[in-house]
């Protein structure tokens, strides 16, 4: 689990240090303030680790590092992540709960090579996963065309080891309880599965005896089925970690507060989950969650002077600017007339 | 044991054991006590499962320009809370025998505290913003006074029936 993190000069982010993380953390603010861009600078250090050494795979930590920087934030060099500035060098790390860490500078002159470098993290076995607001199911094979065969910028590596992991065939045996529980309530809130289908080499929707092309499967259902899929095929576990853009995207009301519910019973077998969200129904409901089960939930919100805070949601929602719409629109219906 | 109803805003709050309830602003205007003071409704030591201290104050309607009559509610609730405190601290001797029974004790100091608007005829849909705006008026205080987020609300009729405020015998 990611303990601790800091970035400085890091693309938008001019400074977000975290204090101790938990095992769901919410990331809110405006457009363009960087909330996707700090998700996948965590997943792209995480995920680093995961791959160093994995195989046959002999790439130094630095070379691993720089091509998921390179691939996942699609730059022409290194520095392009540098926050522009006189002399500014981005510094970036992170520390796990065994009190590892990573931490790494980069200047305005770095090319491909990261040169002022700390790891000692433990070698992680587990596998940490980026949920895009949209699904990747339909564009699959596009995704590993343009990411893999064409090695050409368009879906970032957040998309392409989406779309691999996806590909693990799903095992049978037993599984992790608290998967199992959450797998059902996955597949009862969207009364099916999702399934490759080899013979067609295409993804199919089942429900019932029914089999649904994946392209006339509503946007909700892929979304929910890529998380059941991954719990599914074991390519998630107890030490995974978890980023979620936008986990409201295309999802009713009741269903995103019946995913966090999902999420909280993956969260407490020991997956940690950074989120980030415009929705007013996920701060509330994870407001709710932190709330009932008496669990500190960090969240990072922008404030004034270009930077971050950090609050825990279990003692309230901090003023931010989606509650304060949901008030605006209460004045503005006010102003037009409850009575009619 | 005698019970209290009060009526408010076209609804009938209660009924609640005597003992519990203070009618602050019934009190303070018999004694001629604290003019410029503002005042809740009541304050009620409710006990519905966990003990709390709820601070009701009650309205028919909304204006339009809400910012004033926010800060209105706002005022009503810390000037209720603020003297119900230092009158359990002493400092206003001509009061505490005034306080009801359960509510003058240091204990109920620890209690916890709800800051409660009841608009009884409110829709529904608009509750969840209009609590919003409630606990934003309130964001310093709540944190000066330690009270819970979800403590701060606003109710209709219904809800506050469903709180036990409404059509209760307790």
């Amino acid at each position: 689990m990611i303990k601790q993190f800091s970035f400085e000069k890091f693309g938008p982010l001019s400074e977000v240090k975290s204090s101790s993380l938990s095992n769901i953390n919410l990331i809110i603010g405006s457009n363009s303030v960087g909330k996707t861009f700090l998700l996948k600078s965590l997943y792209s250090l995480v995920r680093s680790q995961e791959e160093y050494n994995k195989g046959d795979d002999r790439r130094e930590f630095d070379e691993v590092l720089s091509d998921k920087l390179y691939w996942t934030f699609q730059i022409e060099k290194l520095s392009d992540l540098v926050q522009k500035g006189s002399g500014s060098r981005l510094k970036a790390s992170v520390t796990m709960s065994d009190n590892t860490s990573l931490a790494f500078e980069i200047g305005q002159d770095t090319n491909k090579k990261i040169s002022s470098l700390h790891n000692n993290l433990s070698k992680r076995e587990a596998n940490s996963i980026f949920l895009p607001p949209k699904e990747v199911l339909t564009l699959s094979k596009v995704i590993l065309k343009s990411g893999l065969q064409d090695k050409s910028f368009g879906f970032d590596a957040t998309y392409v080891d989406l779309v691999l992991a996806l590909q693990n065939p799903t095992q049978m045996g037993r599984n992790y309880e608290a998967f199992k529980t959450s797998r059902n309530s996955l597949e009862k809130m969207f009364q099916g599965k999702i399934e490759f289908d080899t013979s067609s080499d295409k993804w199919i929707y089942k429900k019932g005896n029914s089999k649904f092309s994946i392209n006339t499967t509503a946007e909700g259902i892929k979304k929910i089925a890529i998380l059941d899929t991954l719990l599914g095929n074991r390519y998630l576990s107890p030490s995974s970690v978890i980023f979620i853009d936008e986990p409201e995207s295309a999802l009713h009301p009741v269903a995103i507060s019946q995913l966090l519910e999902i999420i909280s019973i993956l969260a407490e077998k020991g997956i940690q989950f950074f989120m980030a969200t415009h929705s007013f129904f996920v701060v509330k409901k994870l407001y709710l969650i932190a709330k009932k089960k008496n669990i500190d939930l960090p969240i990072f919100l922008p404030n004034e002077d270009d930077g971050w805070k950090q609050e825990n949601l279990k003692n309230g929602i901090p003023d931010n600017e989606i509650i304060n719409e949901s008030i605006r629109l209460f004045d503005e219906e006010l102003e037009v007339g409850i009575d009619g | 044991m005698d019970r209290v109803n009060i009526v408010e805003s076209g609804v009938t709050f209660g009924a609640f054991k005597q003992d519990n309830v203070f009618l602050i602003e019934k009190v303070l205007t018999d004694l001629d006590y604290g003019d410029g003071i503002n005042k809740v409704e009541f304050i009620l030591k409710h006990k519905t499962g966990t003990s709390s201290v709820i601070f009701l104050e009650a309205k028919s309607s909304i204006p339009k320009e809400s910012d004033g009559f926010f800060e209105e509610i706002r005022r009503k609730m810390i000037h209720s809370l603020t003297l119900w405190v230092s009158t359990i601290c002493g400092r206003h001797s001509s009061l505490k025998n005034s306080l009801a029974k359960n509510l003058k004790s240091k204990e109920d100091l620890l209690l916890p505290i709800k800051l409660i608007l009841v608009i009884p005829k409110l829709p529904d849909e608009l509750l969840e913003q209009i609590s919003q705006k409630f606990k934003k008026s309130l964001e310093i205080e709540r944190k000066i006074w330690d009270i819970n987020y979800s403590h701060i609300m606003v109710l209709n009729e219904s809800r506050a029936r469903k709180y036990k405020l409404i059509g209760a015998n307790i």
